[in-house]
């Protein structure tokens, strides 16, 4: 299938979906009680996030920050990145237009070899999530086969290897151990609304967007985010049986 | 045509705020001296330690070497050298070859080889075959602390006696590398160079 067909397909998908589900505002997600990486209200007010660059390390500030440049320019979007002290992930607040890094998460990982690639990981992740629901594709991927979120969060999962794969023209990417990473962010609490995906299921979909998106960008040098979303739901199509 | 119109301004006007925030995102790297060049140019295996050293000129300090103080055991004085070389054999007795280290820099004529204890003792061994007799006279002898270790550098003339009868004569001057901050002490190198023979 060529991009350009791709591209009509993930346009196509995206009205079907336009019509049906996916124009629910936002705010009547939460209210259903879907959540995804923290699109909940129970995270930290603003007030008590840190503003990137107000971090107490500016290495990480700085390091973050260049990322962002990246990100903005592979997803086309733009969420304001803090630092959220007590958390020991990262998430994302669409209302808010934010990604909040935990300040534990960037303690345990920057001072590790490819921590930093990590820290790169962990916010292409939750970029792909605002582009997500920039694009409703969010409402297509909740409740499928009695899954809350879980193929939401695969397929920004996917995104994020399309991202690394993208961006390891500009800036050095570990395949290997990027993809690390994701089968250490797996959890195996099945059948539970937070479910995200097994750690074999992270793994296997952050390489194969990172694995596909290289070989499409092969094809056309033009594939951007857009091409990467549509083999991210063909990808998920073609797993949701076994994995569903 | 107004929704295209309203569409463009969108998007121009998205493009404009990415502009002003990578431009804003651009000074405040520079405000800390760390330009996109310097991010860029880490490798992929980049921690935190490697981001400072690259943007901060944090780097971390080589772990300082062990300063040996040779004086630990018996200090690096020429006479308790001696004295100790000698109880194992060194000047023409039987070798006790515990007195090198596992691990000895040799050099003879100027040509460095590495040698383990056990191949010292197997070529002593040989070597004794050959000259069952010898006997080495001091003709000068000093101590330093070098770089840590104890050298001490002696010239020596030598008498060895083939089985055969045969006599061999010369002067040579050795030093030993002797690491005196462990007990017991060990030689770590032993330099050979042959002045005179006949």
């Amino acid at each position: 299938m060529s991009i350009t067909s791709e591209r009509r397909q993930f346009i196509k998908a995206l009205l079907i979906c336009g019509c049906t589900v996916c124009l629910l505002p936002p705010e009547r997600a939460k209210a259903q009680g879907r959540s995804y990486c923290g699109a909940s209200s129970s995270r930290a007010a603003l007030k008590d996030l840190v503003p990137l660059q107000s971090y107490s390390n500016p290495a990480i500030s700085v390091y973050v920050s260049r990322e962002d440049d990246y990100l903005a320019a592979f997803f086309g979007t733009r969420a304001g990145i803090y630092i959220d002290e007590s958390d020991p992930n990262a998430y994302m607040d669409y209302d808010r237009n934010l990604i909040a890094v935990g300040g534990r998460y960037l303690k345990r990982y920057a001072p590790q070899p490819f921590g930093l690639l990590k820290i790169s990981g962990i916010l292409a992740h939750e970029e792909s999530h605002i582009f997500q629901i920039k694009w409703k594709i969010n409402s297509m991927l909740e409740d499928v086969r009695g899954h809350e979120i879980k193929f939401v969060e695969l397929h920004a999962d996917y995104l994020a290897g399309a991202y690394m794969a993208w961006r390891q023209s500009y800036r050095g990417v570990d395949p290997a151990e990027i993809s690390a990473l994701f089968f250490e962010l797996g959890d195996n609490s099945v059948g539970t609304i937070s479910h995200h995906g097994t750690p074999q299921e992270r793994f296997l979909t952050f390489q194969s967007g990172y694995r596909e998106f290289l070989g499409a960008r092969q094809k056309d040098p033009s594939a951007d985010v857009i091409t990467a979303a549509t083999l991210g739901l063909k990808f998920l199509g073609s797993m949701m049986k076994s994995w569903g | 045509m107004c929704l295209v119109v309203r569409l463009f301004a969108v998007a121009a006007l998205g493009m404009a705020t990415v502009f002003t925030i990578q431009h804003a995102s651009a000074q405040y790297r520079a405000s800390v001296g760390c330009s996109a060049e310097k991010i860029d140019s880490l490798s992929e295996a980049a921690s935190l330690e490697e981001l400072e050293c690259k943007c901060f000129n944090r780097c971390p300090q080589p772990s300082p070497l062990p300063t040996p103080s040779p004086a630990n055991v018996f200090g690096c004085e020429k006479g308790k050298l001696i004295a100790w070389l000698d109880n194992h054999g060194v000047y023409g007795g039987q070798l006790d070859p515990s007195i090198y280290d596992d691990q000895v820099d040799w050099i003879v004529g100027g040509k460095l080889s590495t040698k383990k204890r056990s191949e010292i003792a197997k070529e002593e061994e040989d070597f004794r075959k050959v000259y069952p007799v010898q006997s080495y006279i001091t003709k000068s002898s000093s101590a330093a602390v070098v770089g840590g270790q104890c050298v001490l550098t002696q010239r020596l003339d030598v008498h060895k006696q083939r089985s055969n009868g045969k006599e061999v004569f010369g002067t040579f001057r050795i030093v030993f590398g002797i690491r005196t901050n462990v007990d017991p002490p060990r030689i770590v190198q032993q330099y050979i160079d042959v002045l005179s023979g006949r």
